[in-house]
């Protein structure tokens, strides 16, 4: 009888064991980490760029009169002084002799605002010529990226529309801040401008300020009133919160300047509330946002 | 009286009409699950327009939350205001008290809202939303659906088939007919070609919008004709839309087309997708009016639904997926089986105590009869029959029958001692033997109806819950005690004038045991009363076993207000964040649910998904059997763990549920110090009560957890000189855009082939995706293409602009909770808060560097719980008191009516610790039921108090009394007892459909009932025996006995032992 009871005792201790046991496996929060590496750490400066001609002129209207002839239509090469339209005069002094207009550079006819006929004054645009081969690429820098980007900066230019990416290096800096909009005019030059089309606009990518730093997605700090964390996991995956010191990076990323060394492995994103001490799970593969 | 008995064929014909009547009403009478009650919650959401979250408070805010707190009209009242303000928009809920009718509170507020938005910007007034929604009422979803066809031709097909029939339908309040491919006509901007063009979302918006209304000039009237001057709406399709023009500047025009895409298709961004077993379906859903009937509607439909399949094509199939009327009939039917079983169990113990089938039928008439008698007065109070009044009427079914069973007995006594030899003789014996029990009956009617006199005075939860209950047992307890002194003799008079009736009862099935009860109960008796120790032992034991009940059993009682129904329906939510496409949340959640058929498929009759969001879904699942809830949900649990990207959420779901208080298990306020410092400390006490982990959720309102907002301020100098140059826009233009390009904008509606589209105006998906984009933004001044950030600085800054506000007062307040299906947790939880705030309080907080002091002050998270328990403790002691005076009137001594009264606390004490021993609740219906069985075991006690008394003053001496009386009683206590705990059995027992929800009731008034009953014909003797015993030697002293000389009177042969 006595030992009935005892292993009636054992069987209990066992069973319950094992259910606490498994209580506590599934009480076990699963976590995505990332392990801190130094890396080259930059501050972006992105900026629209004005993808324009380098050599453009509109042609302009000498006299009041009416269009009689277009002799270059949109995308036709025109040489320096070619003729490009005739106005014919409608002023009786000038015994309604058609004026020759010719274009003041040589380049493709980009634009035409006026058809065959159609009544024009002094000084009416009437195309525009350009040369597409000299782009010329334009980016208003703000006053507060001043003292950062220069002559001799080197950017990244995308295309809007191919999405293709070159190198762009400032080679101007108007000394001036217009003050309507409170930038300064900078020029950019790139290798292979036929990849771009004039008149769109493009977006310049600046990298300054390089250093070696750490950087943390957004996702991995805690915050606690005015102190951040990040939640370290150790070799034995068991939670530690670490003060760390950040500065903003971006709108998904911040740079740690204080608390962290290289090679630790930090909680990115977890299944729940970590608490100190507490052990977990590292998961494989964050999901992809859509 | 005389009259009436020898007036049989009036009696029956009476009592047949009022059956018939009674049949007639309980046939018309609503059926639903729940009591006709509701606490209507609207809730109202009002968007800020261009105004951030402080300046809609000062300026809108605070008067809509004073005109909605103020609300007092035509018996409503607003219980409690919650205003919500978060960066956008603001979120109202009113709560109104119980029984308010939810269609004019929604109506109420609804015209408060609308006379106050006259005044505010078109925006903010567009934004308005008021609604209204019940748990209570359940609702209807059926989904249609068909492999050969898509959603619009399904939903083209049956929208004019059967949306004309739905509409008609009398208790629905809101039936539509779902189409989740709604269409949009979306009008997606080129940002390169409309910022190289130096064109605003708004200029093209104010265009739209113009376009899409036609314009009336006034009217002519020409003799007898008028005719009005209108314009047409110069856009009436898609194409219409592609070539309106845009004005550039320097007079040229462009087409939309040019600088836009315009797509007409499904909703984009707000689709809702529904399947049912991985196919979408159109779904047609509603819910009922306020006070409609679920039941009712759900039928409704269900009849229109298969009345129009039958012209539909074959094709197309349809599916009930919540249907409370099948729930709520089988509940129904199943209580009406227990009631039945509940008359059948009370009439077998009839027959076995009483013998003779027609004398058992003649007590056992009153049962069916005074429940149907109840339907009158139910019809006419305009009750419905639901689970809370027949759970009544099963209570009822063994108490009703008490009144015949003495009547009957007294009849025969009577009949024996007097012999009748005619018809008058016997309707004087009759006579004679009800008026004697008369004046008892009716007593012991009133103390059990005395016990629910109170209840009435309860009022919101309480009432609402309760009330039909204790209504359905005083109709028909009340109704059985006529039939009693009325039918009952007229049939025993009846059949005693036939030849050859036996004058006495004839002997019982169970006579042989009745008599070894007896002979036990007096060998028990005696030794008690003759060993003084012993005695005084039981007495000790009684007392000793209410104290620990009392002290340390009761208050570990889980409480609840009513028990919830099962159910067949688990619900596995999902969460997750960073989408921003419905299509990406429809292929997770058709994962888990693979997983989950994978996994449970056995178990699972169907599935309907609902993505609401692109970060929300719902997979519901339809079990089978009802039993395998529980191992399904532990499976659940197991299988779907969260994940860093993936939340889950597993829990049951009854589509026909009270709407009942779901407080949370902690709730602290923080109050004092300035409102920053508020926030400080609540986040930090949030911070470490997870830490603590004594709640698996935390949280608060308003959130006080890290938030960040992109903040946009204008550059003064550069906007002052840019009004100098007549730009053709203005800061409040680039705030739009990014309005525009970040959530899109409704412009207006636009009719298509016979449909409403709404038309949007947009960027493309995610253009702005992060703040370095924003601030890249290309804007056009003149020739140039300078950023939005020469314009604007745009700066990640610290924020939490969300502001909580309960009746008007901003509050923070911090809640816990435990996980469903781990209740047995949450005391212990409560203890370590609560100690560990004891603790926290003290600390001093420095590292926080709060200015002021603010505190935290622990709430009553339960207070309408706590409330409707202390109105109901309240009401049994109102009804103890109003007993102890129908006692003192009845037997003119305190000492007496105290004695009687000691059934009380050993009712009480076999209820709660039954209670206890079956994990069972302390909840509003157990209270009831150990109320009730107050009155029920008070009775056992008159009934042999009156009888020890009358014996005492015929001369007996007190131990002689006391021995003959609960001889002769204890088996009409027996009898009163068994029927009424035979009775309440199948409730106690709780099985099929609802049988949860009457279950505490059951426990608590069976084994209640028992405990009483035993203490009762051992304890009530015996302390009677103490009192007479000592009043003898008093006298004895005294020399005077007054009491004796009147009780001489009684025949001797009445008191044989």
């Amino acid at each position: 009888m006595k030992n009935v009871l005892f292993a009636c005792c054992w069987i209990v201790l066992v069973f319950r064991t094992s259910v606490l046991l498994s209580n506590e496996a599934s009480k076990i929060k699963s976590v995505f980490v990332t392990d801190i590496k130094k890396t080259e750490l930059f501050d972006v400066y992105s900026y629209p760029a004005k993808l324009t001609s380098e050599k453009q002129s509109y042609i302009l209207a000498q006299n009041q009169g009416r269009v009689e002839k277009i002799f270059k239509k949109i995308g036709e090469p025109v040489a320096k002084d070619e003729i490009v339209l005739t106005i014919k005069h409608d002023d009786p002094a000038f015994d309604y002799r058609p004026q020759k207009i010719i274009s003041p550079i040589g380049g493709v006819v980009a634009a035409s605002t006026v058809e065959e006929g159609s009544k024009v004054s002094v000084g009416d645009k009437l195309g525009l010529i350009i040369d597409p081969s000299k782009i010329k690429i334009t980016v208003e820098i703000t006053l507060k990226d001043i003292n950062v980007i220069k002559v001799g900066t080197v950017g990244k230019l995308s295309s809007p529309d191919t999405g293709l990416e070159v190198d762009a290096v400032v080679t101007h800096l108007s000394p001036m801040i217009d003050p309507l909009t409170g930038t300064a005019a900078a020029q950019l030059k790139i290798d292979r401008p036929e990849n771009f089309k004039i008149g769109t606009v493009g977006v310049v990518t600046f990298k300054a300020n390089a250093r070696s730093g750490f950087e943390l997605p957004k996702d991995a700090i805690v915050y606690l009133g005015k102190k951040t964390f990040i939640r370290h996991v150790d070799k034995k995956n068991i939670i530690n919160r670490v003060e760390v010191e950040i500065k903003p990076r971006s709108s998904s990323a911040v740079e740690v300047i204080k608390g962290v060394t290289e090679g630790q492995r930090v909680v990115i994103k977890s299944s729940g509330f970590l608490q100190d001490g507490a052990v977990v799970k590292i998961e494989e593969g964050q999901k992809e946002v859509k | 009286m005389k009259g009436v008995y020898s007036s049989p064929l009036r009696v029956y014909m009476i009592m047949a009409l009022l059956a018939v009547i009674g049949i007639y009403s309980g046939l018309n009478l609503p059926v639903s699950l729940y009591p006709n009650s509701s606490k209507p919650t609207i809730w109202c959401q009002v968007g800020f327009g261009s105004l951030n979250t402080t300046e809609f408070l000062d300026s809108y805010g605070k008067n809509i939350e004073y005109q909605l707190k103020n609300i007092e009209n035509e018996g409503l009242k607003v219980e409690k205001l919650k205003a919500d303000y978060s960066q956008t928009q603001v979120h109202y809920q009113v709560e109104f008290g119980w029984g308010s009718d939810p269609r004019k509170a929604k109506s109420e507020v609804t015209n408060i809202l609308n006379a106050l938005s006259a005044s505010w910007p078109k925006e903010i007034r567009d934004s308005l939303w008021v609604n209204y929604w019940s748990n209570s009422s359940g609702f209807v979803a059926i989904s249609f659906f068909s492999d050969k066809r898509t959603m619009d031709e399904l939903y083209d097909i049956l929208d004019p088939v059967i949306t004309p029939k739905i509409s008609k339908i009398k208790d629905a309040d809101e039936m539509t007919l779902w189409n989740p491919n709604m269409k949009e006509v979306r009008i997606i901007l080129n940002p390169e070609v409309v910022s190289s063009l130096g064109i605003f979302p708004k200029h093209i918006e104010n265009l739209i919008y113009q376009s899409l209304i036609g314009k009336t000039g006034g009217s002519i009237t020409v003799g007898l004709n008028s005719y009005s001057v209108q314009t047409p709406r110069s856009i009436q399709d898609v194409l219409d839309l592609k070539n309106l023009l845009i004005p550039l500047g320097d007079k040229k025009m462009i087409h939309l087309s040019e600088i836009a895409t315009i797509e007409y298709g499904p909703i984009e961004e707000q689709a809702q997708i529904r399947k049912t077993n991985g196919a979408t379906s159109l779904l047609l859903f509603g819910s009922p009016r306020a006070g409609g009937n679920v039941k009712k509607l759900a039928e409704d439909v269900t009849q229109i639904v298969e009345e129009s399949i039958k012209e539909l094509p074959a094709d197309i199939q349809y599916r009930s997926l919540v249907d409370p009327s099948h729930f709520i009939r089988q509940s129904i039917e199943n209580v009406i089986h227990e009631v039945l079983i509940a008359a059948l169990l009370a009439v077998i113990v009839l027959f076995l105590f009483v013998g003779s089938i027609s004398n058992t039928i003649t007590a056992a008439i009153e049962i069916p009869l005074s429940m149907i008698m109840a339907f009158i007065v139910m019809k006419m109070t305009g009750m419905n029959l639901n689970l809370i009044s027949l759970g009544g009427f099963a209570l009822a079914a063994g108490m009703n029958v008490d009144g015949s069973i003495v009547v009957l007995e007294n009849i025969f006594r009577h009949m024996d001692i007097s012999k009748p030899k005619n018809f008058d003789e016997r309707l004087k014996v009759i006579v004679s033997a009800v008026n004697e029990v008369k004046l008892p009956i009716i007593a012991s009617t009133i103390s059990t109806l005395v016990v629910f006199a109170p209840l009435a005075l309860t009022k919101d939860l309480t009432n609402a819950i309760l009330g039909d209950l204790a209504k359905a047992i005083v109709f028909s307890h009340t109704l059985s005690m006529i039939i009693a002194l009325i039918l009952v003799p007229t049939i025993r008079l009846q059949i005693l004038s036939r030849k050859n009736q036996p004058v006495t009862l004839p002997p019982a099935p169970l006579q042989g045991v009745m008599k070894f009860l007896e002979n036990l109960q007096k060998a028990i008796l005696n030794k008690l009363i003759s060993h003084k120790k012993v005695g005084m032992s039981v007495m000790g034991f009684f007392v000793v076993a209410v104290v620990i009940v009392g002290v340390w059993v009761v208050p570990t009682l889980r409480r609840e207000i009513i028990g919830k129904p099962d159910t067949d329906w688990m619900i596995l939510s999902l969460n997750t964040h960073g989408n921003s496409m419905v299509k990406a949340m429809e292929e997770i959640t058709d994962q888990e649910e693979f997983k989950l058929l994978e996994e449970l498929g056995d178990y699972i009759s169907y599935t309907f998904v609902q993505i609401r969001s692109p970060n929300q879904s719902r997979i519901m699942a339809r079990l089978k059997d009802k039993s395998d809830m529980k191992v399904v949900w532990e499976k659940m649990e197991a299988k779907f763990q969260n994940t860093p990207d993936l939340f889950f959420w597993v829990g049951p779901w009854n589509p026909a549920e009270l709407p009942l208080p779901n407080p949370p298990h902690a709730l602290l306020e923080v109050k004092g110090g300035n409102l920053e410092d508020q926030k400080a400390l609540a986040e930090d006490l949030i911070f470490q009560m997870r830490q603590k982990d004594f709640f698996p959720r935390v949280w608060s309102e308003p959130a006080v957890s890290h938030n960040e907002n992109i903040e946009i301020t204008p550059n003064q100098t550069t906007w002052l000189n840019l009004s100098s140059e007549n730009m053709m826009f203005t800061f409040d233009d680039l705030i739009d855009l990014s309005r525009v390009a970040t959530t899109g904008k409704k412009i207006n509606t636009m009719t298509i082939e016979g449909k409403t589209a709404e038309v949007f105006l947009k960027y493309p998906n995610q253009f702005f995706d992060s703040k370095e984009k924003l601030e890249a933004y290309p804007i056009r001044i003149n020739e140039k293409i300078v950023p939005f950030k020469a314009l604007a600085e745009v700066s990640i800054v610290n924020s939490s602009l969300e502001i909580y506000r309960e009746d008007a007062r901003e509050v923070i307040k911090v809640y816990a909770r435990q996980d469903t299906g781990k209740e047995h947790l949450i005391a212990q939880s409560q203890k370590d808060l609560k100690n560990f705030l004891g603790e926290y309080s003290k600390q001093d907080h420095a590292q926080l560097d709060l200015k002021s002091k603010p505190s935290i002050v622990v709430m009553d998270e339960s207070i309408e719980l706590t409330n409707a328990l202390n109105q109901l403790g309240l009401s049994v002691a109102l009804s103890l008191i109003l007993i102890f005076f129908t006692l003192l009137m009845q037997f003119g001594g305190v000492v007496h009516s105290l004695i009687i009264m000691v059934a009380i606390p050993s009712g009480i004490l076999g209820g709660c610790f039954a209670l206890f021993l079956f994990d069972s609740t302390l909840s509003l219906n157990s209270v009831l039921g150990i109320i009730l069985l107050n009155g029920i075991a008070v009775n056992n006690s008159i009934i042999l108090v009156d009888f020890i008394i009358k014996l005492f003053r015929a001369g007996l001496s007190p131990k002689e009394a006391v021995l003959v009386a609960a001889r002769k009683r204890l088996k009409p206590i027996l009898i009163t007892s068994l029927t009424t705990i035979l009775g309440m059995l199948p409730v106690a027992i709780g099985l099929g459909e609802g049988g949860k929800i009457l279950q505490p009731l059951g426990i608590a008034v069976t084994n209640g009932l028992w405990v009483s009953t035993v203490f009762t014909i051992f304890l009530v003797p015996l302390l009677e025996y103490m009192y007479l015993s000592r009043k003898v030697k008093v006298s004895f002293d005294e020399k005077v006995v007054p009491e004796e000389k009147e009780s001489a009177n009684l025949p001797l042969a009445e008191v044989s032992l």
